[in-house]
């Protein structure tokens, strides 16, 4: 080889080796925001101000009452590798700030026209410090300003043309950075942030005194129906888990509404998301996701936030547990479906001052039930105090403006598992529409019901009642002729690797030599009704389940494999909708559902009845 | 085309082809029905699916031959609607029929008769004349247990066979859904020769049945390239059979048995259709426990509670839990007319056999094979 081609070997000028490390750290003005409002969130700051233009790439602007820097604090932050956050690799282990690496602002400098302004209580003036690509413009000179910080990005990428070039449009950025806002929000809602772009105010929460508050005002463009968010919360093994929970009509096609927040840091992680979305379990609709504000908070010696160059991953020393604690956290809300409680103005129930334990609750199904776990009736209890039902305050939800004629969905509440008996078998039945939608009137109410989706509920409901504590094997038919399956490799596969499920489930498939099996018992689909047609020929039938398995098996435990399964063979045998059903099937149908632990959401999350009282009704016909 | 005709005789036929002509179909000329003139005093009335085709022939006064199509059930609805005793049709221009009563005049849409399935011709097959009754308990006794799975040829119909052999001639009837299994033979005087043996699909099954339920004494049965034809006075009905292999069903009836109840027939049938109202809706699942000189018949369901029943029965044998379904015993047992039935078991997974206690096996017998649950 001629030695003048050969490589030679050089140390990078730090513009240039910064402006490499800056590659990793800034991709786009969005995680200038991020490192920005960062540091703010790091020096204490109880106000955050961003502004940017031109989607960031003219002028990004971010401005706190933080703590501030001397003059030689901020000559030093400019510094690779400069940080007053960590001094040892062991406070890593302890680490309770954003930052820790010295990297975004000499990082930022490198790639933009830079300029820092700040001031520490103790000093008289601030100090200013420029740097253009990385280069200072000068010495420090002082200034005049608040306490704090202000740090101003211009121009962007002007030293680095190929990153410009790949920049989106200026909606998509400016998105971006409200994104990135909106994430910071969220984990810190005593922060007051505001985001501008250009004359626009983009974004601006003022302090908010918990996370529920935040979360519902940062979300509310996002919240399509109910303007309401859900309470979760829960500790396990030293995991604290707190969760904001929308309901599952909230749901999405992406986890674009899934903000999984560890120790106060936005993070990606399919684990987390996947503990989310099983909590939900089947009220979710199938390949859905929620809208949900995940908070872990766990000793900072066992998360590895150091696994990602823009901070966007971490590791769990533990991630079994957070997993468990994330999904049982979620599931135990979730199970309650909190969600189904009626919300929205006319709708709120409070309980009178009177309403204790023991004492008839009023109940959104309108009749009166018995409170937490009181087996007696009230006056037994309590003698001499008056026992009327106590009136039900409807109050307005202040939060919500004056809504639309609202269909409320309706249900029971976390403390009351289910309607009263004879809820739905009360309702008087007023006909179909659409040959879709039972129409009842219930008290004073008009009640829609989803003929579909609660006959696949009842069909549901049924398959678990029939399992009892779910660790039943379903009943199961002996075929009188057993059919003999050539399986492609996969399924076999499948069939040895998920024996137990398919054994609960009640198939009977013995090996019969190489991918031949003979399938000698099916579950006993006759209670399916009209629809198990499908599911006559039993291969069809151990198909369907395959198919189901294979698509969501690995993850699952057997226990939600099977319900998974159920779910969907409940739905392929049901009334459709389309389907003419006369009174005595509409009204066998609203009996059975009495019949079953009805939780008003057909297994794929849709609720099954909406109701609309009488007030609205005349409101809407200016009748009040 | 032209004729005259009397209403009764026309709407009878009109009838039938109603309930054939498939307004459903996705060729619109399915759901038409056929008219068209035979010689000089008689029309067909003729309707179609592709696979059940029903013809009728009335005497009527031609007055120009030819024939016509619109639609079964309008027609039908038409002409019984109409005043009087007679009526005429006739084609007019592009298709159009006019009907004509006294003072009605109906002009309905048409299509083109030559556009119209061909007919199974009835001339080439050589008829069988059997007891209608003889038949029709077969069909009863072997329907319910047919697959209602159209997808699955082989079980979606009767096994019908026949030894053709004269006036002792025993036709058998089998069906299963690959959970149980019916199987019934009887002496049918004439019957023809079937052997290998055809399946008639439920569907064509279900028209024979109601055809036989209208017929005289005796029809006129035959079997003709893939066909069945079943005649009685002026209708001919004929269905063409499942293309498909019966599963080998002998094969499946078990031979012995470890166990044997003999129990009376009605209290039996009452007791599982008694438990099992608390079995849930359509599950049906009960157990029967056996011990000596008794079978006890269980129900438990979460919802709604338990059941149980206790029949003396005459048992000698050992212990045994089973379960089932309830509907199944209770379809054969529905079909079974003798005082007491046999309940033939092996193991608490093999299959049971359910006959009646008087009947020897052999010519004219009836068995059921139902598979048990596991609960
Ligand atoms: N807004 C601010 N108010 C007060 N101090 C700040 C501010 N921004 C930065 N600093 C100081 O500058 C230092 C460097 O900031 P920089 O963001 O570059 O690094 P870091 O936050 O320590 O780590 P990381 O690279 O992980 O963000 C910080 O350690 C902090 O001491
Ligand atoms: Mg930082």
């Amino acid at each position: 080889m001629p030695s003048q081609s050969r490589p030679r070997i050089a140390v990078l000028p730090p513009e240039l080796a910064n402006q490499i490390a800056a590659g990793e750290v800034v991709e786009r003005p969005a995680s200038v925001v991020k490192e920005l409002c960062e540091n703010s969130i790091d020096a204490g700051a109880r106000r955050i101000e961003v502004e940017i233009d031109r989607g960031g790439l003219g002028l990004i602007r971010v401005t706190d009452d933080g703590c501030g820097m001397t003059e030689e604090e901020a000559q030093l932050s400019l510094l690779r590798h400069a940080t007053s956050k960590l001094h040892r690799i062991e406070d890593l282990l302890s680490l309770h700030s954003l930052g820790f690496r010295g990297e975004a602002l000499p990082s930022i400098a490198a790639v933009s026209r830079f300029r820092l302004v700040t001031r520490t209580a103790l000093d008289e003036g601030a100090v200013c410090l420029e740097v253009e690509g990385g280069r200072p413009c000068g010495p420090p000179r002082p200034a005049s300003a608040p306490v704090g910080t202000q740090v101003e990005v211009r121009d962007l990428f002007y030293n680095v043309p190929a990153r410009l070039k790949f920049m989106k449009g200026q909606a998509t950025e400016i998105a971006h950075a409200a994104e990135a806002v909106l994430r910071l929000a969220l984990a810190y809602p005593e922060v007051h942030l505001r985001l501008r772009s250009g004359t626009r105010e983009v974004l601006d929460l003022p302090p908010h005194p918990d996370r529920m508050e935040r979360a519902q005002a940062a979300l509310r463009t996002r919240l399509r129906e109910h303007t309401t968010l859900y309470a979760a919360a829960g500790e396990q093994d030293g995991i604290r888990v707190e969760a904001q929970l929308g309901a599952p009509s909230e749901a999405t096609a992406t986890p674009r509404n899934v903000f999984l927040l560890v120790n106060g840091r936005f993070v990606r992680d399919r684990s987390l998301l996947h503990a989310v979305v099983t909590g939900y379990g089947e009220q979710l609709p199938e390949g859905r996701y929620p809208l949900c504000v995940l908070h872990v908070t766990l000793p900072p010696g066992e998360v590895d936030v150091n696994v990602h160059p823009q901070k966007l991953e971490v590791r769990f020393q533990r991630p079994h547990e957070v997993y468990a604690a994330v999904r049982h956290t979620i599931g135990r809300t979730a199970l309650a479906a909190p969600w189904i409680l009626p919300q929205g103005p006319a709708r709120v129930y409070h309980l009178g001052a009177a309403a204790r334990a023991g004492e008839p609750v009023p109940s959104p199904y309108g009749e009166p039930r018995s409170g937490h776990g009181a087996q007696v009736s009230a006056p037994q209890i309590h003698p001499g105090v008056e026992h009327q039902l106590s009136p039900v305050v409807m109050e307005p939800d202040r939060r919500c403006p004056q809504p639309m004629l609202r269909f409320q969905v309706l249900s029971s509440e976390q403390s009351e598992p289910a309607p009263p008996r004879r809820f739905f078998s009360a309702m008087n039945y007023l006909g179909q529409f659409q040959r879709t939608y039972l129409v009842c009137e219930h008290e004073h109410d008009l009640v829609l019901i989803d003929q579909h989706a609660a006959h696949e509920r009842l069909l549901f409901e049924r398959l678990r009642a029939a399992r009892a504590d779910g660790s039943a094997p379903l009943r199961s038919q002996r075929l009188l002729l057993p059919v003999q399956l050539e399986l492609e490799p996969a399924q076999a596969a499948l069939v040895q690797e998920e024996t137990e499920t398919l054994a609960r489930l009640g198939f009977e498939l013995v090996p019969f030599g190489g991918r031949s099996f003979v399938l000698q018992a099916v579950p006993d689909v006759a209670a399916f009704g009209r629809g198990a047609r499908t599911y006559q020929d039993p291969a069809n039938l151990l198909q369907r389940v395959l198919d189901e398995l294979s698509e969501h098996g690995r993850s699952e435990t057997v226990q939600a494999r099977i319900e998974r399964v159920l779910a969907t063979v409940a739905c392929h045998s049901v009334v459709r909708a389309g389907d003419v059903l006369d009174e005595p099937k509409a009204r066998a149908l609203l009996s059975a559902m009495d019949e079953v632990d009805f939780v008003p959401h057909c297994p794929h999350g849709r609720p099954v009845l909406v109701r609309l009282s009488l007030a609205e009704i005349e409101r809407r016909f200016g009748r009040t | 085309m032209e004729f005259k005709i009397e209403k009764a005789p026309l709407l009878e036929g009109l009838y039938y082809a109603q309930g054939i002509a498939d307004r459903k179909a996705t060729m619109p000329i399915l759901a038409n029905v056929l008219l068209r003139t035979e010689g000089p005093d008689r029309v067909v009335v003729a309707a179609t699916d592709l696979n059940i085709t029903v013809t009728t022939e009335i005497p009527c006064e031609v007055i120009s031959e030819g024939g016509l199509t619109v639609g079964a059930k309008h027609l039908h609805d038409i002409v019984k609607s109409l005043p009087g005793e007679r009526l005429g049709i006739r084609r007019t221009e592009n298709q159009y029929a006019e009907i004509t009563a006294g003072k009605v005049n109906y002009r309905m849409v048409g299509l083109a008769d030559r556009d119209f399935p061909r007919l199974p011709n009835h001339r080439e097959v050589s008829f069988a004349r059997v007891e209608s009754a003889v038949l029709r308990d077969m069909v009863a006794k072997t329907f319910f247990s047919i697959s209602t799975d159209e997808t699955r040829y082989h079980l979606n119909g009767v096994l019908f066979e026949c030894d053709g052999n004269g006036d002792k001639a025993l036709a058998r009837m089998v069906s299963t859904d690959g959970h149980r299994l019916s199987k019934c033979e009887r002496l049918l005087p004439g019957g023809p020769r079937v052997s290998p043996g055809v399946l008639i699909p439920r569907k064509g099954l279900m028209e024979l049945r109601r055809a036989l339920e209208g017929a005289d004494t005796h029809v006129e049965i035959g079997f003709h390239q893939g066909h069945v034809f079943l005649r009685s006075r002026g209708t001919a009905l004929s269905v063409k059979l499942n293309d498909a292999q019966f599963p080998p069903y002998e094969q499946v009836i078990p031979r012995e048995h470890e166990r044997l109840i003999v129990a009376p027939r009605d209290a039996l049938l009452d007791a599982l259709k008694r438990i099992s109202l608390i079995a849930s809706d359509k599950t049906w699942g009960i157990r029967l426990s056996m011990d000596k000189g008794t079978l006890r018949i269980e129900s438990d369901n979460p919802d709604l509670g338990q059941g149980r029943e206790e029949l003396d029965v005459s048992y000698g044998g050992s212990d045994m839990t089973i379960g089932f379904n309830a509907r199944y015993l209770i379809d054969i047992l529905g079909e079974i007319d003798t005082p007491q039935v046999r309940l033939e078991l092996n193991g608490e997974l093999d299959p049971a056999l359910l006959r009646p206690a008087e009947e020897k096996p052999g010519p004219g017998s009836y068995l059921g094979v139902v598979m048990p649950m596991r609960l």
